[in-house]
């Protein structure tokens, strides 16, 4: 149970500014979304909260306590990430070994019914494994290494739809079981829609949305229908974006309307969160 | 904890490259003990010596070894830098121990079959040194030669591609070729010679101690321990950001 606190953080890769001065706090025993675009600042971000690179400016505390060069602080976070840390030489059977030399919680029992579940045989050495088996194994180390924050840096990436489903559920069983604070930053937002509590937008290094997932589906609504009909029942709203097929138009707006008085023909949906993420990020 | 677990790390690490070292020397020493054995019975002249420069090429060679995959496993598992470098430094420790012990041993064997000087009797002109003094002075040997390999990697890993090639040309053209033709050009070797003079100074060679020889390993990897630190401590790891 640990909480992240991340404050003006700043991270320039010479003329390139990869995060502009951003604070957030990250709570106990929350599943966190971190949405952005390619580029956006979510790598850079999991990253320095993991102290494997340096801020320009700003600090990163866990518990209180700043994580650069603090074994106990680094000791609390587990940070899957999309790039290959492990020598491809090892096999996965190693890196549980490992795993479980660094992070003494973790579940190994766990990570073979994991392993078995996901088809994945732990005698194989990483080099030959494929892009969505390399997901698969940071996957299982993550999920059983029960570390109380778990940072996961796309962590369906290469993975089938039944593959991607199992790490859903597995996530929320994981959760349930034992609750632990879970960033997951990825690019799949519809699917991980549905386990994010609290949502994170970063676009161009900066934080341009931080709040709870219900309240980010609740501040706005869809509204379809044909598209003189849209217009109309839509005027004077903050309309974030539309998208138009075949004389049928959606307009996402902020804010909610009255359903009741929308025109036949007009209906008025929840929003999707992917749709916000879009309309948020292109804007 | 954490470093508990990292030098265990680093000792799995060395496992197996010993384990085949240590086999080939073995293997080695059968060889040169049965021809040293031949050798004096048929009253010929025959000497064998210097095992421990192959010992001090291979710890080297673990130093050089000991950066790169460890630095990117250790931030997989939220190892500090710090931990990172005094995991290695007593792992190296304890290799070079290990090794000056087991290259004692073999000395000693060697010198039961025939004329055998290890390289500590060949640099210092003892015929009969002590064991203590062996072992002390093969130490300190592995243990500079394990730092130098160290900083070198953890040198190359700060450095982008244009400069490691800068440098993996240039330091060696320098060192082998510019340095000694600008100095016999300009003042006619004496820079060189001063350098040899110094070297066989700080090694004990010139005055015959091997105290003096161990100070200046130590001295010299406490040098390099901090430069290899002070490289280390802000290394980051390489990664793509998205």
């Amino acid at each position: 149970m640990s909480q992240i606190e991340v404050r003006n953080l700043t991270k320039k890769y010479g003329a390139v500014t990869a995060l502009n001065d951003v604070s957030m706090t990250i709570g106990e025993n929350r599943i966190y979304g971190l949405l952005g675009r390619n580029g956006a600042g979510k790598s850079t971000l999991l990253n320095l909260i993991t102290n494997r690179i340096f801020p320009t400016s700003g600090e990163v505390l866990i518990d209180g306590e700043p994580v650069l060069e603090n074994d106990r602080a680094l000791g609390k976070v587990y940070c899957m990430s999309e790039q290959p840390l492990y020598s491809d030489s090892m096999t996965v059977r190693n890196v549980l070994g490992w795993t479980s030399e660094f992070y003494p919680d973790m579940d190994t029992e766990y990570a073979l019914v994991l392993a078995d579940r996901f088809k994945l045989n732990i005698r194989k050495r990483l080099k030959a494994l494929s892009t969505g088996y390399s997901s698969i194994y940071k996957i299982i180390v993550a999920l059983s290494c029960n570390a109380p924050v778990l940072l996961l840096d796309e962590p369906v990436l290469g993975l089938d739809a039944n593959f991607r489903d199992l790490f859903y559920r597995e996530l929320i069983a994981r959760y349930s079981e034992r609750p632990s604070t879970i960033v997951v930053s990825t690019h799949l937002i519809e699917e991980a829609a549905d386990v994010i509590e609290h949502v994170f937008i970063i676009k161009d290094g900066r934080v341009i949305l931080d709040d709870t997932t219900q309240n980010v589906l609740e501040a706005g609504c869809t509204v379809t229908g044909p598209a003189a009909l849209v217009d109309a029942y839509t005027a004077g709203y903050k309309v974030l974006g539309s998208d138009i097929l075949g004389g049928i138009k959606s307009a996402y707006l902020l804010g909610t309307v009255d359903a009741s008085a929308a025109p036949a023909g007009v209906e008025v949906s929840r929003m999707k969160l992917q749709s916000l993420f879009i309309h948020l990020t292109n804007a | 904890m954490r470093f508990l677990s990292a030098w265990k790390y680093h000792l799995a690490g060395i496992k197996w490259p010993l384990i085949i070292f240590y086999s080939v020397m073995a293997a080695l020493l059968v060889l040169m003990g049965i021809s040293l054995t031949v050798a004096n019975r048929q009253n010929i002249q025959m000497s064998a010596g210097g095992l421990e420069m192959a010992s001090i090429i291979f710890v080297f060679i673990v130093g050089l070894n000991s950066f790169s995959q460890a630095f990117l496993m250790f931030s997989a598992n939220g190892v500090s830098r710090k931990t990172m470098f005094l995991s290695f430094l007593a792992m190296l420790g304890v290799m070079a121990a290990g090794m000056a012990v087991i290259d004692s041993a073999y000395g000693l064997i060697m010198k039961t079959a025939g004329n055998y000087q290890s390289m500590f009797e060949q640099m210092y002109g003892f015929r009969n040194t002590t064991i203590i003094g062996g072992f002390l002075w093969r130490f300190c040997s592995y243990l500079a030669a394990g730092m130098t390999g160290y900083l070198i990697t953890t040198l190359y890993y700060r450095m982008n591609k244009p400069v490691k090639l800068l440098v993996s040309i240039g330091v060696p053209v320098l060192l082998l070729i510019g340095m000694p033709a600008l100095d016999n050009a300009l003042w006619g070797g004496a820079v060189s010679e001063a350098a040899g003079r110094f070297f066989a100074w700080s090694s004990g060679v010139s005055t015959g101690s091997p105290g003096l020889g161990m100070i200046s390993d130590i001295v010299f990897s406490v040098v390099l321990g901090m430069l290899s630190y002070i490289t280390l401590r802000r290394a980051p790891v390489k990664t793509k950001t998205s």
